[in-house]
Parts: C-alpha cells; structure tokens; sequence
C-alpha cells in the first residue's frame, strides 16, 4: 500500500543503487543532500539543496532517478525536485570554531528560535516537550481544558509569571496542540509589542481596515507579554474591540504577562476587567524536582548525558528561572562537544558559579557567623590567633566554604579572616578538602552548613 | 574564429570567475568555465553550485559556438602574458590558441557535459539597491556569522528589506551584529543569504558604484550589472527571532573612541592569553584592558571613557572587539553592561545604526 512506504527507507534504497549506476563525482556531487520531502498520489518529492542542484538532476537524471524508484517501489508514478532544507538528523549543537576553542561561556539564547510564518507559532513549544511540575501543573491543566474546549470553557485564558518560567512555551503549545486537533480552526501567536508595531503601522500607512480584518479572521488569538502594551489610548482602544469581537463570537483568547492584570500598570479597567473575566493562573519558580525532571529533559533533548550526582548539583545550586538553567545546560553541552567527553563536578561547578545566588546574597561575616553557631564556637574567637584544636578546625572549615562555595581568592580569605597569611589558607582549603574523600561525617556536616545558606 | 580581447579586461574577468571556481570543488566538470559566443557577445560563466558568475562583453564577430576550458590554466596563461596589451583569442578545433607578440599558448577543450547550467533568475522580482549601501551592510554584519554548516541559518545573513530601511542581522550564537540604515525601496521583502557567498560577492562587486540591478526568488539571489551577472543561492529556513534576546535596562553605559580600542588591542595581543579573552574594567573616567597568558605575561592598556550608570567589568573575546573596532560605523563606541548572564551591546553614537551583542567569557 502507498501510505505503507517509509521514504527515509526507499530513497536509502535508491540511494545505493544510483551510487553504482552513476560516477561517483556525480554522486557526491548531486546526490549528498538529498532527501525524500514528501510522497503524495504516487509523486515522490526529492528535496534538493538548492536551484542549481534542481536544475541539474531534472535535466540529467530524471529517468534514472525515476526508474530507481519504480524499482524500489511500483506505487510510484512520478518524481518531481523541490529546493527543501536538509536535515541530516544530527543534533544541531553549536561549535564554537573561533580560535579561542577553550571559551567557556553562555550563547545567546537563539537555538530553538524557529516560528512559523503563518501562525507565528514555534513548533518545538508543544506541551510534548513541556516539563510539569508542581510549579505549573494547575497552569497545564487548564491549557489543556482549553485545548479540549476552545472558545468555551476559560475564555480568555490568562497566565502570568516571572521571566522565563515558560510561560510562552505554555501558550505556545496551546496554540500547536489546537492546530493539530482542529485543523480548520485559523491561530495565530503574537506578541503585545508586535500587535503595537502593527497598529501603529497601520495608522500610520492608513491601513487600518485591512489590519483588523487580519486579527478577527483568527479563531485563536495568543498574545504573549501582554504587560507591553503600553498606555496607549489607540491601541488600547483597538484591543479592546478586538477582544470583544472575538469572545462574542467565541473565539478563544490566550495572554501571558509577568504579573496580574490587577497590576499590570496603565492598563485601561475595561481591559482589565476583561482579562480577569475568564481564568487567571500562575506559574513559579520550579522547586527541585522539578529542576531534576527539566534538566533531565533538556540534556536528553540535545543528546547529552551527565552524571546524577551533576544533575543534583545544578539542580541545588541553579534556583533562578528556567531559563537561566536551560543556559547553563547550553553551556555544559557545548563544552561537553567541544572536550568529546564528559565534564568533572568541577568543571561543572566552574560553569554555573555565576548563577549560584548564595555568592551574592551572604557576606563573610555572616558565614563565620552562622558556622562557629554551627559548631558552638565563640564568633570571635575565629578571628583570634588562638591554636585551640576546635577553633582551629572550625576556621579550617570556614575557610574551605568561602574558596569552594563563594570563590573567594586565597589572599582575601586570609585578609578577612584575622589577617592570615594565604598559605595558611591554601593550607587549611586543602587539608578540609582530603579530609572530605575519607570523612563521610565531615561531608554530612558541610551540607548541612550549606543548607543553612539557602 | 579570432577574437581580439584586452588583456587586462580577460584577466580580471577570468580571475574573478576562478574565485568560485576552484572553491570546496567536487566535481571535475566545476573546474571549468563555459565560453559561449553568441550573437556577437561573448560570454564565460563558472558555477561552484551555490554561486555562478556570468560575465558578458560584446565583440565584433562570432560564430555561435560554445567551449569549457579549465579555468586555473586560463587565468595563468593570461597573468603570465604581460607583454601585450590585447591577447589574440582563436577558437580552434581542439584547442584556444592565446596570442600575444611574445607569448603563445594552446589550451586544450574539455568535456563540458557535466558542466551544470545556471538557473534562470528572470522570472523573479526586480528591483534597484543602491551599491554603497548594500555594500556596507554586508560588509559590516559578515563577521558575526557562524563559520560552520551544522544550522545553515546562522551561517547566512538575514538581510530585509522593509519601510525604506534595510536590516542586515548575522549572529553565531555568541555574537551577534544588526545594522539598519534607510534605503528608498518600495518594497518589502527578506531572504538569508550564505555568508560564504556573500564574501564572495562582495570582493567581485568591492568597485561597482551606483545602483545594482537585483532579482530574487524564494530560492535565488541575483545581482546584474552592465557586464557581469552574480547568481546566488539563497538559504532555505527561518532565522532565529533575535529580538527576543536583546536585553534592556542596562546598568551602565561606557562611551570611548574607536580608535582608541584599535590602539589597545594592538598592544594587547603581545601578550593575549590562550583563551584569546580580555578583562574590560570600566571605571568612571577611563576603561582598563588587560590580558593574562599562562607564561607568566599580562599586558594593561587604559583608555580615557565616560560612563553613566555603575561601573562594570567582565571579560570578552578578542575577536570580537576587534571585530568591534573594524565595523562599527562612527567614531565612538558607546558599550552597555546588563548583567553577567547577559551579553554587551556596543553601539554607535551617529549615523546609521549598528547595534553589536557580545557574549561574555566565564574565565576559570
């Protein structure tokens, strides 16, 4: 039966037998980036790289390729050329071929960035490839009650959140999973500061009539950041219309913004009103299992694996947005290719050191403080030239948290601590950390000091 | 059939078809350029597969006939006849005999059966772009593309064209370059053109002025002037929305001279470290550059700027402010800091605008 063929497998097939039929220049040359896009009625569409390749295998290899197939499969008629993008089917990682091989360092979050032109939705942003947890299981829930019931059950279906906790990967997939299940129903995604732009635009180029005709011909609107939309009347007014439009014919309305319509600032209180009159849900901070289960999916997604106890690091120490933990499993994954092989827990930790907030949030002062509590040590005497066994490991230990958790140079740590010669430190850092490969009570006792910091 | 040609006009047309030539060839039959002689014009094209040059010239008389030679020895039988300035051109059984008083040599014809024909590009749209300004923009994102092919969209240029301005946007993932300056086009439209090509293209028309005849299709790109036709393929998918990833609010704002930042990296590179990066410390009146190198060597270069906001530091790559320091288009540099996650942004003081994201360095 037709739709029994596989054409990765046909053309794999066909593959090898042009290879022995034509030179082998001609093969690697016309050949390579080939691929079946598409069978349809009988008619294999070969996607070729580009118009010249096109050209040249329609002019010089029609019947030959053509043949092949029918050989390789009698439910062929025809075969046409289509200039189509080639995927390899390799993970699209990044390298880095700059001189500088050894650049350690987060890119630019551009990767996954694809949209489609029509409906402005990304592809990848499906509820598939959504991690939930507990922190946005209420807001998937109710995605997918809208996905069941577009236009009817929550209309209009508001989330809001901070940055970059996938909120617009939420509604995104809202949006792919209606397409998929009703195909006549009409999408379209978009931002608030694009639907400003536009308008704008159209006022400014006196094509206003047609700018609205564009926006109340969608059965889905999603709007993402709609915070942006700024005070202005005109716009606000136009929105306004559009929402009424839409719900009254009962077409389904979707918005993210990174706070409550209450406090979204200069947003008319019919709009707000608006907003507020379907279902309103949040989205926070992943907790750390939730962190786990994203880490877990994003390293399988680029075909990377660490060990758990990496995992778990970065999952305690990464405690910022997903975004920021997906950049730095960007960054361990570009150097894990660039080094073809596996990162050490240090290497790790020297990666996300920046994202870890307890750096930021805690002074030196307050660490001797909250160890020498600890270990029911007098505050000062960690400062004082005293040799008492006790003190000594406690400042020892303290020294070792301010070089592996803050990062701290030698020399400061020494400055601070009562005016110790670096050395002792490096001493003392190095003492703690041999200690720690044999001494599973001083590593229970650490982290448990570390929990203290959170 | 004899054909009298100056000398130096053929030189510089066979040199500029052998640029693409000889390029990542894997076919034989793309070592090849195509003469034809038709209607009094004669006409040598050549095809890489991504980029065909067609170069075209009147001439007094012809017969209608086609030949492929090899390009390379072409253009090194034309360098090394120096002594003329027309070269006698006669079109044999077998072979091109090359004339000059002094010099004589006969290239043999080759099988041109497998020598590809160049798509037809007419049926695209056509339109005028001023030179100077296409030029430039290319010219000043290039850099910033990616070098490899694993995403074809980040080794291409997003060029737009849209409300009387063109955007030109190239990024590698750690860099990122947009320039946007106004240009009276009616129309609107964008393609990704391939950064190997777009260097390509840029060195064959570096000294054409005026304006360049266009065409383009969704496939196809094709720049026509009065003697040669460059056709280009165009990359086939979607640039990544670059917008998204600009940051705002920045914290603080350094301004200093270009030429300054020239002068610094200059020095610098004496003694740059193996991970070629550099330490900006930007303090309220000057802005201190410093390498490091695992030998023992640093180097520090301060040069006067001016901030507004707070004070930042972080380290960059080398490339990339000499990148900086070549194609920003003004005097000036004005570098913005907006966390360490977050990437620089240098932009212009004047003129058109140039708007250039760095990533940062995480130094171990």
């Amino acid at each position: 039966m037709q739709n029994d063929i596989d054409p990765k497998k046909l053309w794999e097939e066909c593959m090898i037998m042009l290879e022995r039929i034509v030179s082998r220049p001609n093969f690697t040359t016309w050949f390579k980036q080939t691929h079946i896009t598409k069978i349809d009625d009988g008619v294999v569409s070969v996607g070729v790289p580009n118009e010249f390749a096109k050209d040249w295998l329609y002019n010089k290899f029609h019947k030959i390729i053509l043949k092949t197939l029918v050989d390789n499969s009698p439910f062929v008629k025809n075969v046409e050329f289509i200039v189509a993008k080639y995927d390899s089917g390799i993970n699209a990682k990044l390298v880095n071929h700059q001189n500088n091989k050894n650049i350690s360092g987060p890119s630019l979050g551009l990767n996954d960035v694809y949209v489609n032109k029509e409906d402005g939705l990304n592809p990848r942003y499906t509820f598939e490839t959504m991690v939930v947890g507990s922190f946005n299981e209420l807001a998937n829930a109710g995605a997918q009650a809208v996905v069941r019931n577009p236009g009817t059950l929550y209309n209009p279906y508001f989330i809001y959140g901070n940055t970059g906790l996938g909120k617009t990967h939420m509604i995104e997939g809202i949006g792919n999973a209606i397409k998929k299940q009703f195909t006549d129903k009409k999408v379209y995604y978009t931002s608030a500061e694009k639907f400003v732009i536009e308008c704008i635009s159209a006022v400014q180029n006196k094509t206003m009539n047609s700018f609205k005709d564009r926006y109340r011909h969608f059965d889905v609107l999603i709007m993402d950041d709609i915070q942006m939309i700024g005070k202005g009347e005109k716009i606000q007014d136009e929105l306004f219309h559009l929402f009424n439009m839409l719900y009254e014919t009962n077409k389904q309305i979707v918005f993210s913004s990174d706070k409550h319509p209450n406090y979204i600032t200069g947003l008319e209180d019919r709009l707000r009103s608006r907003f507020s009159q379907g279902m309103i849900v949040d989205v926070h901070e992943p907790d750390y299992e939730s962190r786990v289960a994203i880490i877990r999916s994003n390293l399988s997604k680029m075909g990377v694996g660490i060990p758990t106890e990496s995992i778990e690091y970065i999952a305690s120490s990464v405690e910022g947005n997903i975004r920021e933990l997906e950049g730095n499993i960007k960054t361990i994954a570009l150097q894990i290719d660039m080094k073809k092989r596996n990162l050490t827990l240090q290497e790790i930790k020297d990666i996300i050191k920046n994202s870890v907030k307890s750096q930021k949030q805690v002074s030196i002062e307050e660490v001797v403080k909250i160890i020498s509590s600890f270990y029911h040590i007098e505050n000062d005497s960690i400062y004082e030239k005293t040799r008492r066994k006790e003190v000594v490991h406690v400042r020892q230990i303290i020294m070792y948290i301010l070089r592996e958790d803050f990062n701290l140079s030698f020399p400061f740590i020494g400055q601070k601590m009562g005016g110790k010669d670096h050395t002792t430190v490096i001493h003392s850092y190095e003492k703690i950390k041999k200690e720690l490969d044999t001494n599973t009570g001083l590593m229970s006792e650490i982290e448990r000091i570390r929990s203290l910091f959170k | 059939m004899e054909i009298n040609i100056e000398r130096k006009n053929i030189e510089d047309i066979v040199k500029t078809i052998s640029r693409i030539s000889y390029k990542g060839v894997l076919h034989p039959a793309l070592k090849l350029s195509r003469i034809n002689i038709i209607n009094n014009k004669f006409t040598i094209s050549a095809t890489n597969l991504s980029l065909a040059i067609i170069v075209s010239f009147n001439i007094e008389n012809g017969l209608d006939k086609e030949y492929f030679v090899d390009t390379q020895t072409l253009e090194r039988i034309l360098s090394g006849m120096i002594d003329n300035d027309k070269v006698l051109f006669s079109f044999r059984d077998t072979y091109i005999e090359l004339k000059t008083k002094k010099a004589k040599a006969r290239i043999p014809y080759q099988n041109g059966e497998d020598v590809p024909t160049i798509p037809n590009i007419e049926s695209g749209t056509n339109i005028e772009i001023p030179s100077n300004i296409f030029k430039k923009a290319l010219t000043i994102t290039l850099p910033a593309a990616s070098t490899t092919d694993i995403k074809p969209e980040l080794s291409s240029l997003y060029i737009s064209f849209k409300d009387n301005t063109i955007t030109a946007v190239s990024t590698d993932a750690f860099q990122l370059i947009e320039y946007t300056e106004e240009i009276f086009i009616n129309k609107n439209f964008y393609f990704l053109l391939p950064a190997k090509e777009t260097g390509d293209i840029l060195k064959i028309i570096d000294n054409i002025d005026g304006a360049l005849s266009v065409t383009y299709t969704d496939t196809l790109f094709s720049i026509k002037t009065k003697t040669i036709t460059i056709i280009t393929k165009l990359t086939q998918g979607v640039f990544p929305d670059y917008n998204t990833i600009i940051p705002k609010n920045s914290t603080g704002t350094v301004s200093f001279l270009r030429n300054d930042l020239d002068l610094a990296l200059k020095f610098l590179m004496q003694l740059r470290s193996e991970t070629n990066n550099i330490c900006i410390d930007i303090k309220k009146d000057e802005t201190i550059l410093t390498t490091k190198n695992s030998n023992g060597g640093d180097s520090e270069y301060i040069i006067s700027s001016s901030l507004v906001g707070e004070a930042f530091s972080g380290y960059v790559m080398a490339t990339h402010l000499k990148t900086l320091a070549s194609n920003i288009p003004s005097d000036s540099v004005n570098l913005s800091y907006f966390g360490a996650q977050s990437p620089f942004i240098a932009e212009n003081s004047i003129g058109a605008s140039f708007k250039y994201l760095m990533m940062p360095v995480i130094v171990n």
